[in-house]
């Protein structure tokens, strides 16, 4: 086993804290769980009430149950990321502030090793985090609405995302010399991650829209955890395919999701209305993009009557929403595409944010090797090299890498 | 040379280790230079370790110690010169370096939440101990510092001389053959130095080399057998003390203890004055005068004093110890 990663579990785990920690996690995502359960039921019942959402109280379950999985692995994602950088974050630069990064150098740990015991830790801690709040999806689980598949695939892909976040985190933390500095610019790359790209999407979607271009999936989302974790569990906006007016947090990112309902209507509409209007972007209602919050505001059809009672859609995959569908034209090859399309997202979030993990163990290693991290060589101007033994040394010396 | 038969304070210097016979050098560095922008911390020092030897590296703070002290742990690259661990380059071979070496900072670097015993399995962990080898390994380890009854507290709610001790023994987890000691004593009580140093004689009597640095003289005078005396990054002298001694223009300090009256005392100080001797200084019984020249100026006077009737009780060379070598040796030196 490492001695590094088996230190730090010593270290880190045997304390109070640790403890605390996770009866604090799971506290706050239970609470979560139960605020949600309480709200979508009580949202339901009221559908059911007025008559709308076309969701009988038979059928009311799986939505029910799919809105509270997709709640609690946005909240569990939400959690991760909170705690994955923090912990992280004081890896390399804790032990350079606790002055045993020099100790750990000239032992015989390669620089390679002291790195992938320090994201050991942190995996094992993602790992017994995620873990721990299973039940608490198992008791969502049986209600229905979300098959096993989905489920794991999110939990999955919440787990990579953590530890990728982890890695950029050991980079991040190679680089700074003062833990604090480490853990401020961590939590600001995870803020530039989640909210900053969620942002940049919609600066996307507004300047296509003004400029009448087609509406597609805005590239910035593919940097978002929670937009990956979205695909990942398949979710959709219920609104969108013509069930209930539920979201989850992560229904709601589904929205932009190639092939979503929403992304689909949008190019429907303005293929279609492009030949009819020689300006099209200004005259247009202009469809701006409703991601986060807004219902979608699909031209007149989605305000129309609730589509026919959809059966709930165990897992329905991507399809055009049956009540949405008014715009028949949309043509078949199209909608297949964006299935294909749509199946591949998770996997192009996972894979950009292992390259941006890799990146950031390849920084932490090369700055744990030795020749950098105590002292920085610099190249000197040459002075006179007194007879040949110097030569060999004054040769290596601006290679920092030389050492290990 | 052989050397003072006179000299009564500090106990015999330590017996020279078995394996001493000179025929292995553990360090040797040539012309090593190492700047940091400007500023030139190590300017073509030289420096020889015999396998075996207790080396104290003397100099202030800011000499360059620490620095030479790093490029034999691996740490830093010189920008000039050689350096060699019982022939292994640290630049070209550090795993090998690392091996031979036990390096010991200026500093302590703890982890809290540990305990002497994980603290130590962990770094003997870290040099490739297996399990086994290692319960043995920090049990002896613990045994030597004399912190067995601390293996399972804490490392933080340790005194600093335990601490100092433990991070003596976490240099040792891999049985190096050559200590590199940086300032191991600083910061230490009297008491707390004293078992360092029984600690550390004990080490070279396993055939250790040992290479330590102090800014404060005294420290290194009763452990070890060869000094350098290291100065703005240049080596000024290095060898046995007695080398060093009779390379520097040292004078040599006797005190007399005589017999007599007021005006005994008187007589005696006027004809250690004529036989040569300066700073002749009389306080109660006692004659201080130092001498220029070594132990025939010493021997000299003494005749001049017992020829001129003065009754000498005891008569003594003082070395000064290091301390005043070190400023002899030094004093050429613009700071």
């Amino acid at each position: 086993m490492n001695p590094v990663l088996r230190r730090e579990l010593i270290e880190r785990w045997r304390g109070r804290r640790a403890v605390l920690t996770l009866t604090l996690y799971l506290a706050v995502l239970g609470g979560i769980l139960y605020l949600l359960y309480r709200v979508g039921q009580s949202v339901l019942q009221s559908q059911f009430g007025f008559g709308f959402g076309g969701v009988d109280s038979l059928s009311a379950g799986p939505v029910l149950g799919r809105f509270l999985v997709e709640g609690l692995l946005f909240f569990i994602l939400l959690l991760v990321l909170f705690v994955a950088p923090g912990y992280a974050a004081s890896a390399v630069s804790g032990e350079r502030e606790r002055r045993t990064l020099p100790l750990l150098q000239v032992t015989l740990l390669r620089p390679f090793e002291i790195v992938l015991g320090k994201l050991g830790a942190s995996v094992a801690w993602l790992a017994l985090l995620v873990t721990a709040a299973l039940p608490l999806g198992a008791a969502a689980f049986f209600l229905g609405g979300i098959g096993l598949g989905d489920l794991l695939r999110g939990v999955a892909m919440i787990l990579a995302v953590g530890v990728c976040v982890a890695a950029m985190s050991l980079g991040i933390s190679s680089v700074v010399k003062r833990t604090s500095a480490a853990v401020v610019l961590t939590y600001g790359l995870v803020l530039a991650l989640a909210g900053g790209t969620a942002f940049l999407s919609l600066a996307e979607v507004a300047v296509r829209a003004s400029r009448g271009d087609d509406l597609r999936t805005p590239l910035a989302l593919y940097l978002n955890p929670f937009f990956g974790v979205a695909d990942a569990v398949r979710a959709q906006n219920p609104s969108g395919a013509g069930m209930s007016a539920l979201p989850s947090p992560l229904g709601l990112m589904a929205e932009a999701l190639p092939g979503a309902p929403a992304m689909r209507q949008r190019d429907d509409v303005i293929m279609e209305a492009q030949p009819a209007l020689p300006e099209p972007a200004f005259t247009e209602p202009l469809p701006i993009a409703p991601l986060e919050d807004a219902e979608p505001v699909p031209p007149p059809p989605a305000e129309a009557p609730p589509a026919p009672p959809v059966p709930p859609a165990v897992a329905a995959p991507p399809p055009p929403g049956a009540g949405a569908v008014v715009i028949e034209e949309a043509p078949g090859p199209l909608g297949a595409d964006a299935g294909a399309d749509r199946a591949l997202v998770w996997l192009r979030v996972l894979g950009l944010y292992v390259a941006l993990g890799l990146l950031g163990l390849l920084t932490a290693t090369r700055r744990v090797r030795t020749g950098r991290a105590v002292a920085r060589p610099r190249p000197a101007p040459p002075v006179a090299p007194p007879a040949g033994g110097s030569a060999p040394a004054a040769a290596a010396a601006p290679q920092p890498g030389v050492v290990s | 040379m052989t050397d003072h038969t006179l000299t009564v304070p500090p106990p015999p210097p330590p017996p020279p280790p078995p394996a001493a016979t000179a025929a292995e050098t553990a360090v040797r560095v040539r012309g090593l230079v190492k700047r940091y922008g400007r500023f030139v911390a190590v300017d073509h020092l030289d420096l020889d370790v015999p396998a075996g030897a207790v080396f104290g590296l003397i100099g202030p703070n800011g000499a360059g110690k620490t620095t030479t002290m790093l490029s034999l742990a691996t740490l830093l690259i010189p920008d000039e010169g050689t350096v060699a661990v019982f022939g292994a380059d640290p630049v070209r071979r550090p795993r090998d370096v690392r091996r031979l070496v036990g390096w010991m900072p200026d500093f302590f670097g703890l982890y809290d939440g540990l305990t002497c015993g994980e603290y130590l399995d962990f770094f003997a962990a870290a040099y490739g101990l297996r399990p086994a080898a290692r319960r043995r390994r920090v049990a002896d380890l613990l045994e030597l510092v004399d912190l067995s009854h601390k293996r399972d507290i804490d490392v933080v709610g340790l005194s600093r001389g335990m601490q100092q001790r433990l991070g003596l023994a976490r240099t040792l987890v891999h049985d190096p053959r050559l200590l590199v000691l940086d300032e191991p004593a600083s910061g230490l009580d009297p008491r707390a130095r004293i078992d360092l140093r029984e600690i550390l004689l004990e080490l070279a009597r396993q055939g250790k080399t040992i290479l330590i640095s102090s800014h404060i003289l005294s420290e290194l005078g009763e452990l070890c057998d060869r000094v350098g005396i290291i100065e703005a990054g240049r080596m000024l002298a290095q060898g046995t003390l007695d080398e060093i001694r009779a390379a520097s223009r040292a004078t040599t300090s006797v005190v007399a203890r005589l017999l007599g009256d007021e005006a005994a005392l008187l007589a005696a100080a006027q004809a250690a004055t004529a036989a040569g001797a300066l700073n002749v200084q009389v306080a109660g019984a006692l004659l201080r005068a130092d001498l220029d020249g070594g132990q025939e100026a010493a021997a000299d006077l003494l005749a001049a004093l017992v020829g001129a009737g003065v009754r000498v009780v005891s008569y003594t060379e003082q070395h000064g110890g290091l301390e005043r070598l070190f400023m002899s040796v030094t004093e050429g030196v613009v700071r």
